[in-house]
Formats: C-alpha cells, structure tokens, sequence
C-alpha cells in the first residue's frame, strides 16, 4: 500500500495529542500516587517500627501525662524554696517577723555571701547554692526554742550549723539566753531540662 | 442506516434496474440490451447505458442513492476454491494467487477480491480442515467502466459483483449449513443461466465442488441460432433459406420454461411448427457433456458408499425447466429432486430463484465484501476506512486519557489525604516521643535533685525539742554555763559545758553522773562522753565544772524536703 502523506500526518497529530495528553493529565498524577502510597506505606510500617524501638502505648502516655503535673508542681516548689536563699532583704525580713512573732530581740544577723558548690558525683546534673546567715538573738529559752523551732516553717530550704546558747543575767538579776545562731540557706540547682518542661523564663535556677 | 438502494445487474442480454427499500423490490425496469462478448466492446456497449438507466432512476426517483453492481462480463473469472491453511488471511492470498493463473490478462490490470465462505467442521479424509472461498477477478478497465456508469446515471458507487460470486457463496454456504445441521450428506445441482455447479456435502464439510457447463441462457443461445428442419415448408421471420429456422433467444428461453424436455412429440411453436424433438438434438451435446461432467463428479467426489443413498436437489433457473431433472436422473441414475420450495414460478425476471437480486436483498454484506472496484478506488476507500478507524481509535484513547485522568485525580486527592493524615499523626507520634524523652530525662534529674535535697536537708536536729529535753533531764543543781551545737561532717555535735553543784558540803557528789546517764538515755542523744570534770568552788558553792560531748540525732519532719511523690499526694483529689 502507498504512504498516504495526509494519513500519516493525522496519525502523528493523533499520536503527538495522545501521548502529550496522557503526559501531561495522566503520568503526573500516576507518579504523585506511587510518591504518595510509598509514603502511606512507610507510615503504616512505622508503627511496628516504633513498636520495637520502644514506642509509646496508651499507658505510657497516660503515666507521663501524671508525671509531668506532679513534676511541674514539684519544681514550682523548689523554686520558692529556692528564692529565699538569693533575696537577702526578704531573709532579712523573713528573720525579723520570726523573732518578733516570738518574742525574742535580734542582736545581730549577718547576710553571709553565698558561695557555690557542687552536687555529689553521683548526681552530676545537680548542684546547690550555700549562703552561710549568722544571727545573734536574746530571749527566755522558752521563746529561744519557739523561735528555734519556728525556722523549720520557713519556706526554704535551712539548715542550721551551729547554735551556742549562753545565759546572761541584767541587772536586775533575771537571765535570759543569747543564742548565737548560724544558718545555711541552700539554692538547689534546677537543671534546664526541668526548667524547660516547667516552661517558665529562668535559665538556671 | 440507508434502507434504500439501486441494483444494476449487467447480464450479456440484458440490463436490469431494480430499486430496492428495506430489502424489498419496489420497482423494476429490464432493459434488452446484447452485450458483445469482447471485454474492449463490453466496455464501450456498458458507456451506452448511462443514459438509459438514468431515465430509469428518474422514472424510479431514486437518483443519488447507492447503487450496487451484479455484472457478468467476459473477462470476469469467478471460483469456489477450498484450501486447507492455518489462517483466513492466508487462505484469500492464496485463492487470489490462483485464479490469477486461470485468466488471461495479468494481475496489474486486474481487480481480485476473496470472501472465505466458511470452514469445515470435521476432516475428510486425511486431509486437514479446509477453508472454502470464493475468489473473483475481472479486467480493471471494466471494474472503471462500471464505476463510471453508475456515477453517470446519477447513483453513488457501492460495489460491483460478479453475479457467479453470489450464486457460488450462498451455494456453498447453504451446502455447510445443510450439511452441518442434518449431519447428512447433501448434494446440490445449481443450475444456472450460465453455468451450473455440483456440490457435495457431509458432516459440516463441503467435500467437492465442480463447476458444469450447463445453463438455461446457454441452451437458449443454442436453440436461437438457425438450425435446418427437414419439415419445415415456408419462410419464416429469421431464416436463411427455406429449410433453415432461426428463433429468438427470448422464443427459446420461453419454450425451455414452458415445455423443456419432457414429451418430445409436444409441439413447442405453434408458427414454425416445431416440435420437442426438432430442438433436442441442438442441445443434446451441450446435455451430454454436461452428464458426463456430472458422472465423473459422482464418481470422484462423493464417496462409493454414500452414492448408493444420494439425492440430488437441483436448484437455480434450470431447477424450473420441465425434464431436465428427470432427464439428469435418468442419465446419471441418482434422483434428481428440482428444489419446489424455491420455486416461484417467474424465472424470466430479475429476482427469481437463484437470482443476484435476490442474493443482494437478502445478503448485501457479501456484496460489500465482494467488491471488484477499481484499485485507485480500493485504496482511497482503505484511507478513508483506516482514517476512519484511526479517529475513533484516536476518540476512544483520548476518552480513556481523559477517564484515566479523572480516576487517578480521583486517587491522587484521596492518597493525598491519607498521606497528610499519616504525616501529621506520625509527627505528633514524634513529639510525643520526644516529650516523652525529655520527661523520662526530667524525672531522672528530678530524682536526683530530690536525693541531694533529702541527702543535705532531709534529717535536722529539732532544737526545741532538744532543749526541752535538755530541760527535763538537768537536774536542778546543774547550771549550764555554754550550750553549743556545731555540725560537722552531717554530724551534728553538740557540747554541754556547767557547773554541778555539790549536794552537802560534807559529800563530795553531784549530780553530774544522773545527768549523764539521762543523756545517754534520751533518744534525741547518741555518743553522750563526758569530758574533763574539775571540782572547783563558785562563790559560795563548790562543785563540778564539766564539759561534755554528745550528737543531737536528727529527724525528718519538715514539708518543705517533700519529694516528688509526696507533692502527688498533696494534689491527688
């Protein structure tokens, strides 16, 4: 059979519009969909794969949900307990509402400096801030015990060092007691990781 | 789907114009023309008729419409070829390459076309399955001619077959289907104007087919050439002298249908006084060759044990002639039963039994397949075919394009969405797994810092219950001059320094040694040792100066060392 010019031309406009049709309409959208289900499938493997790398069941979620307000209560209180220990004037003023709350004088309360140390090695990521208080206080050993024992309420973390009671009488024959007393106000370091979950502005304690 | 349609039928004497709606004959007009028997003169007698037959159209109304060809030329060549090969494709080559041997002029100026009529059922004999087509070939100039007088008269050029063709193919197929369907054999005589064909049939098979040289035509032509007859006394329309007749061919072809050959005394011309046996000898030979064709057909084509049982069922414009089926009987002594239920009784007209005319109304695919059109014609009409094919083609697979399109948009929104779906449950898996992380790493820190807390604060000396036990346990004649607590080492040590005043003057005992001893008991005091004693006066009062040493144990008791669990507890509801 002889070429027919025309009819060789009006397959190839024929072919060319196939071809670039399903090119341009088809091809594209068959090779996202292979993209695509190539993802989905390694999304449903991930599952198994997360599974044997430890991945999170309904019970853990559930037990880190708990332990993330308990820890976020927990490092609120340290952090209180811990601001006593770097504000001298409200030590100061915590001080001098104990004494007169029990009736004892304070001679003298000296605002030590506060000088760093760290953790045990057992416990790397920690450490505490220790500023040494010396005070120098008068009253009935009555009243020196109540305000003794009334330290234990402060909302900080004391600790006492040394304590030395001396009676002294006045002139009028009555004795009363000078206790001279030294405190350890401690600053325990928060690490990041608890100040980053607790969310707050503080950096290090 | 066009319903209307013309049929031309070019025989050697005459034409005949039929218009044909929905398979019906709705008119009809025959036209007495002779065409010469050479294919050049054929050709220009067939110019002729353009003019004659577009009156006919006019007179019919059916100028424009398609128009179908049933010719037989000179030069044409028609044949029922069996070939056993593996395809159709291959079987119509071959068919095509053979009768290009049978005819005279050679395949460049040839028209040929091949139809497979059908197939064996069963083998025969050894021999594989065997296809059966009709091929035929005619000069090209006449398939041009005939395709330029129909466009002449006005009509749209359909097909052009040669009438053998269809009387051969519906021959052959009606043999199969006879065969096929009684599981019998079947014999067939068709006998023709023209020619006549033997075929036999059994089990679905066609077993052999032969072509006679036996027709009603042909007799006909026979008996209207002159002829001398002995008894004939006057001149008469036609004759060469006193003792020749000379009939027409229309006069002869009237006597076969009306008288044929059974009483030969019968007077067949009532103006020539002619009788049956003044006819007979002009056609006996053409009669005789024609029996012994049919003999050595019997012989060798029909199998001995089937001979014994055979009928033969003669059909076509012969079946119709009184004798001949009893005259072919008697000769080859098979019964011979003519086929009344095709019988209509007007065989001198287009659309009788056996007919073209008749074939094309009832079978025009044939026609269209059997097509000898011009070759420039056949290729045009390929382009148009294959162009018609490549733009649907084209329309379905730009159809699919635009389906497949649309179903993969389709998957593609809905594996978008899903993939969206995983990507963002598989992050927040992650986040999780890091806030997860991050807590596990936090609650270790925490465990820690909680440790050091305990381990520097945890345990403290309670100093006021100290000095009331200190208060207690003194007896009155110890004076404490210095009472002192230091911690050392998370040891909190204490030291007692007095003045135990002695009881009497005369005994030189205190009560510093009961003191001791209630210290050691006390459970706030651990390592009570009493140190240096000096007896020693105060004022007027002697007595013991001591110093003694002791631990002031520590318990837990404030709120602020609470752990983590405890801090739990506390907001527990």
């Amino acid at each position: 059979m002889k070429l027919n010019r025309e009819l060789i031309a009006q397959a190839v406009v024929i072919l060319a519009v196939c071809v670039g049709g399903w090119l341009m309409f088809v091809q594209p959208r068959m090779e996202e969909i292979n993209r695509l289900e190539s993802i989905i499938a390694q999304h449903q493997l991930e599952p198994e794969h997360a599974a044997q790398l430890g991945g999170l069941d309904q019970a853990t979620v559930e037990y880190i949900a708990a332990e993330a307000s308990a820890l976020r209560e927990r490092v609120r209180h340290i952090e209180q307990a811990n601001a006593l220990g770097h504000d001298s004037s409200h030590l100061y003023a915590v001080m001098m509402d104990l004494a007169r709350q029990n009736g004892v004088f304070v001679h003298t309360l000296h605002p030590g400096s506060a000088g760093r140390t760290t953790g045990p090695a057992s416990q790397p990521v920690t450490g505490m801030q220790v500023r040494q208080i010396s005070m120098s206080v008068q009253g009935t050993f009555e009243q020196i015990a109540s305000f003794l024992d009334s330290l234990n309420t402060v909302p900080g973390f004391f600790r006492p060092a040394s304590l030395m009671l001396m009676p002294q009488a006045d002139d009028q024959g009555h004795v009363a007691i000078v206790a001279n007393l030294s405190l350890e106000v401690l600053s325990f370091i928060v690490p990041d990781a608890l100040l980053a979950m607790k969310g707050g502005p503080h950096a290090k304690h | 789907m066009k319903t209307r349609k013309v049929v031309i039928e070019l025989l050697p004497s005459s034409v005949a114009v039929a218009h044909i709606d929905g398979g019906r004959v709705v008119a009809s007009r025959q036209l007495d023309v002779r065409f010469p028997t050479e294919p050049a003169e054929w050709v220009k007698e067939l110019a002729r008729l353009a003019t004659p037959i577009s009156e006919c159209l006019r007179e019919f109304n059916a100028k424009g419409l398609p128009a179908t060809v049933l010719y037989r030329s000179p030069a044409q060549a028609v044949d029922l070829v069996s070939l056993a090969l593996g395809s159709r494709s291959e079987a119509c080559a071959a068919a095509k390459l053979g009768i290009f041997d049978a005819v005279p002029y050679s395949p460049t100026s040839a028209v040929c076309e091949a139809v497979v009529i059908g197939r064996d059922r069963t083998r025969g004999n050894g021999q594989a399955r065997q296809y059966h087509i009709v091929v035929a070939a005619d000069r090209d100039d006449i398939a041009n001619a005939i395709v330029q007088l129909v466009e002449a008269a006005g009509l749209s050029f359909v097909s052009a077959t040669p009438c053998d063709a269809i009387v051969l193919a519906k021959l052959a197929e009606s043999s199969l289907q006879c065969a096929a369907a009684t599981g019998k054999e079947s014999a067939t005589l068709y006998i023709g104007d023209y020619n006549s064909h033997f075929l036999y049939a059994s089990n679905g098979s066609l077993r052999f087919s032969r072509k006679v040289n036996l027709g009603v035509r042909t007799m006909a032509e026979v008996l209207a050439r002159p002829f001398r007859c002995e008894r004939h006394g006057r001149a008469s329309n036609g004759t060469v002298d006193d003792s020749m007749v000379r009939l027409s061919e229309c006069e002869a072809l009237a006597i076969l249908h009306k008288h044929g050959l059974v009483n030969r005394t019968a007077k067949v011309h009532e103006e020539l006084g002619l009788h049956c046996y003044d006819l007979l000898p002009l056609i006996q030979p053409m009669l005789q060759r024609s029996i012994v064709e049919l003999r050595q057909s019997l012989r060798f084509g029909v199998p001995d044990e089937a001979r014994e049982g055979i009928t033969i069922t003669c059909t076509g414009p012969g079946s119709s002639v009184p004798g001949l089926a009893e005259l072919i009987a008697t000769e080859i002594e098979v019964p011979v039963i003519p086929d009344v239920a095709n019988d209509t009784g007007d065989n001198a007209e287009s659309g009788a039994v056996g007919s073209p005319l008749r074939f094309d109304a009832n079978d025009a695919k044939f026609c269209e397949e059997m097509n000898l059109q011009p070759v420039p014609m056949a290729h045009s009409r390929r382009v148009s075919r294959l162009k018609r094919w490549m733009w649907t083609g084209a329309a379905a697979a730009i159809a699919v394009i635009a389906f497949d399109a649309v179903r993969f948009n389709v998957r593609a929104a809905e594996a978008r969405r899903t993939a969206d779906a995983l990507t963002s449950r598989a992050a927040s898996d992650e986040a999780l797994r890091a806030t997860a992380k991050r807590l596990m790493t936090s609650m270790e820190h925490m465990k820690q810092l909680d440790q050091l807390i305990d381990q520097e604060i945890g345990a403290r000396v309670d100093f006021r219950a100290a000095l009331h036990e200190l208060s207690r346990i003194t007896p009155r004649s110890v004076r404490y001059t210095n009472v002192s607590f230091r911690r050392s080492q998370g040891v909190m040590t204490g030291s007692l320094s007095g003045f135990a005043v002695q009881a009497s003057n005369e005994l030189q005992s205190t009560e510093l040694r009961s003191l001791v001893e209630a210290l050691r008991e006390s459970p706030l005091f651990a390592n009570v040792v009493l140190g240096s004693v000096q007896f020693t006066s105060l004022g007027d009062r002697s007595g013991e100066q001591f110093e003694t040493s002791l631990h002031a144990l520590a318990a837990r008791r404030n709120a602020t060392t609470t752990s983590v669990a405890h801090v739990r507890e506390e907001n527990a509801p």
